[in-house]
């Protein structure tokens, strides 16, 4: 079992740890390794289409971001771990006792299976098993779960409970939750997901599998170790609101954002970029704005803000890790990606977007923002390497 | 190592123990003398959701009397859900609705993820701490300590909840509120006993089977993807690809009190001011 803190020890050393990022590795519709993802979102080019993997027929909307053919989760979910921990300069001994801190949403087929399960928990111990980690522990909080499972790693790492941790998360597009989004009037009719735009329809689901190596700087270092980015900053905070709304005021998401910067030690208008979850919902987008106005205050009329869901689809349980990959990527590239599917401003979505094209900039710091139904907010706080 | 644990309330107050945490309250389901869960309104078919509002809802009372929490501790306190089961009846009817080709009801959409429980408590008692889900009963007091420990909340309402997917009857939660040992130290109401506790005792242990076995021999090495071949991008869509372009329908569920209505085609209840039920 993964070690909790001791009762509320206070370490002697009142240094905080650095959390920095290794290894990265993100798979979308646009394909495998997370270049090809950035490339797409830097053009702004949306990978929409209709769906061919299950019968879509009876479906209001059939259009989502998915990659060819029927790729298997478990498959991809050990492709990205490989990729990301290769990338990190790790080999396989490396892994032993590492934590594997999984976002899923469960077993695709555990729901047919002659004894039905929800399986996330064993699909998570039989990854890591598998792969050589550690203990296995399976996050299911929708779309912050992945965001959420960062948080955690980052929190082990800070109170020493681990040197290393590895982050994944997978979403593959289903039969089962397609059927639900748009049972829900979810998904968006014109069959494209437009943030923070006028004339907004909804979200569209996408393929989203990823993983992330989080290490603190003395491991990294120890080893002479490439290092990405840091991870400066996490928050997370509820609505207490609604079981699937957002507080329109966005004071949630305001919360998490301000526990992130202060996390960083930074203010506001040190923020470079905000990568929003931006989904494209119609309350949701604007609930967003209003709260990333409220965290970021005046510098909320120049910071750049993009949503990259409108390239590589809502990803739910792996969208905070897909987007986490982006924006490290993004950092290191110096590019911010495109919010696509732009049609033209919406009032209560009051932000710098970046529509015209993407920006040669090279940000100092950026924040990965994601929200879920029942009023959660997560807020990442990227900073460069 | 994903094992459900056995849901009695004595065990329960043990692990948060180990973890470094404090139990302040406690609230469990079923006790002797319980009947039929009650409906949760807006959630349907399923007695997941039921399950862990009502154990919560014990809890909560256990500790407030009636809602909303206590704002200075509300606005500190998480929500963690842990449940190795999960929700697999909702899973299993949507995967029959699918299979069938028949209708899924809209309802079924927010129900299928675990967070919108925990947001119906959240709002229902004005908690506004992080929201946090996990696959596994074991993990729930690791999970809150480091998050407590992390300083995002002071305080966590633990709800563990596994469902039977064959018989409602033997569903079974427990939610504990928990704050860290240390700050209980400093604390000025000295009763070491949970409130709540007291309603547990006649309450038999049940006993609990895991759900799945964890494979020991080989497993077969997964078909990696090949990450150096390139994927063809999706392409642009077609004109006979478009959807025709139909007035979007806003997510059928009715706003909460200080929003103007919206026409809803399915009736859900305002959870903040739902009426307080009829639990014991």
């Amino acid at each position: 079992m993964i070690p909790h803190p001791p009762a509320y020890h206070r370490p002697a050393d009142h240094r905080p740890v650095d959390v920095v990022v290794t290894g990265v590795s993100a798979t979308t519709a646009w394909g495998r390794g997370a270049e090809a993802t950035l490339d797409a979102a830097v053009r702004g080019e949306p990978a929409f289409a209709t769906v061919r993997r299950f019968d879509v027929g009876g479906r209001r909307v059939k259009v989502a971001a998915t990659l060819p053919g029927q790729p298997d989760l478990d498959d991809e979910l050990t492709g990205t771990i490989n990729d990301a921990w290769h990338r990190a300069g790790l080999t396989a001994r490396h892994r032993e006792g590492v934590p594997l801190l999984l976002a899923v949403h469960g077993d695709p087929a555990g729901a047919r299976a002659a004894e039905p399960v929800t399986g996330a928990g064993r699909l998570a111990a039989q990854l890591a098993g598998r792969s050589g980690f550690g203990d296995a522990r399976a996050y299911t909080s929708a779309c912050v779960a992945a965001s959420t499972a960062v948080a955690d790693a980052a929190a082990m790492l800070r109170q020493g409970l681990a040197d290393r941790v590895m982050v994944a998360a997978g979403y593959l597009v289903d039969a089962d939750q397609f059927a639900l989004f748009d049972a829900g009037r979810a998904l968006a009719a014109d069959g494209q997901l437009r943030p923070f735009s006028a004339g907004r329809k909804g979200l569209l689901l996408g393929d989203g599998v990823a993983a992330v190596v989080l290490e603190t700087d003395r491991a990294a270092r120890q080893r002479d170790a490439p290092v990405l980015a840091r991870l400066a900053g996490w928050g997370r905070a509820g609505d207490g609101y609604h079981v699937c709304r957002p507080r329109p005021d966005g004071t949630g998401l305001a919360r998490a954002v301000e526990a992130a910067l202060k996390r960083g030690g930074i203010s506001a208008d040190q923020v470079g970029y905000v990568n929003a979850h931006g989904s494209g919902t119609p309350h949701s987008d604007a609930a967003e704005a209003a709260g990333l106005r409220l965290a970021l205050g005046p510098a909320a009329d120049r910071i750049p803000v993009s949503s990259t869901k409108s390239v590589h689809g809502q990803a739910l349980e792996a969208s905070g890790l897909v987007e986490l990959v982006v924006t490290v990527l993004a950092l290191n590239r110096g590019v911010l990606p495109v919010n696509a599917g732009f049609l033209g401003p919406d009032a209560a979505c009051a932000l710098d977007l970046i529509v015209d094209g993407p920006r040669s900039v090279r940000p100092e710091y950026a924040l990965s923002v994601n929200v879920a139904f029942g009023g959660a907010n997560t807020a990442l706080l990227v900073g460069a390497a | 190592m994903s094992q459900p644990l056995d849901l009695v309330a004595p065990t329960v107050l043990d692990l948060a123990a180990d973890a470094g945490l404090r139990v302040l309250a406690v609230g469990a389901w079923p006790l002797a003398d319980d009947g039929e869960l009650p409906n949760l309104a807006g959630f349907i078919e399923s007695s997941f959701s039921p399950l862990v509002a009502q154990t919560a809802e014990r809890c909560l009372r256990a500790r407030y009397g009636a809602p909303p929490a206590d704002p200075a501790r509300g606005e500190r306190t998480a929500l963690v859900l842990a449940s190795t089961s999960g929700d697999v009846t909702t899973a299993v009817r949507v995967a029959r609705a699918v299979d069938d080709g028949a209708r899924v009801g809209p309802l079924l959409f927010f129900q299928s993820v675990p967070n919108a429980v925990l947001g119906h408590v959240a709002a229902r008692w004005e908690l506004t701490g992080p929201l946090l889900s996990l696959a596994s009963t074991r993990d729930a007091f690791p999970a809150t300590a480091l998050l407590i420990a992390d300083g995002d909340a002071d305080e966590a309402l633990v709800i563990l909840a596994e469902q039977d997917r064959d018989d409602p009857g033997r569903d079974r939660a427990v939610a504990v509120l928990v704050q860290p040992v240390a700050t209980s130290a400093a604390a000025v109401d000295g009763d070491p006993v949970p409130a709540g506790l007291d309603l547990l005792a006649a309450t038999p242990p049940t006993a609990t089977e895991p759900p799945y076995a964890v494979p020991t021999g080989p497993v077969a090495a997964a078909a990696e993807p090949d990450f150096a071949a390139p994927v063809t991008p999706a392409g642009p869509m077609t004109s006979t690809e478009l959807m025709t372009p139909a007035e979007p329908a806003e997510l059928v569920v009715p706003a909460p009190p200080d929003e103007p209505d919206e026409p809803a085609a399915v009736e859900v209840p305002d959870p903040v001011n739902r009426p307080g039920g009829d639990e014991k």
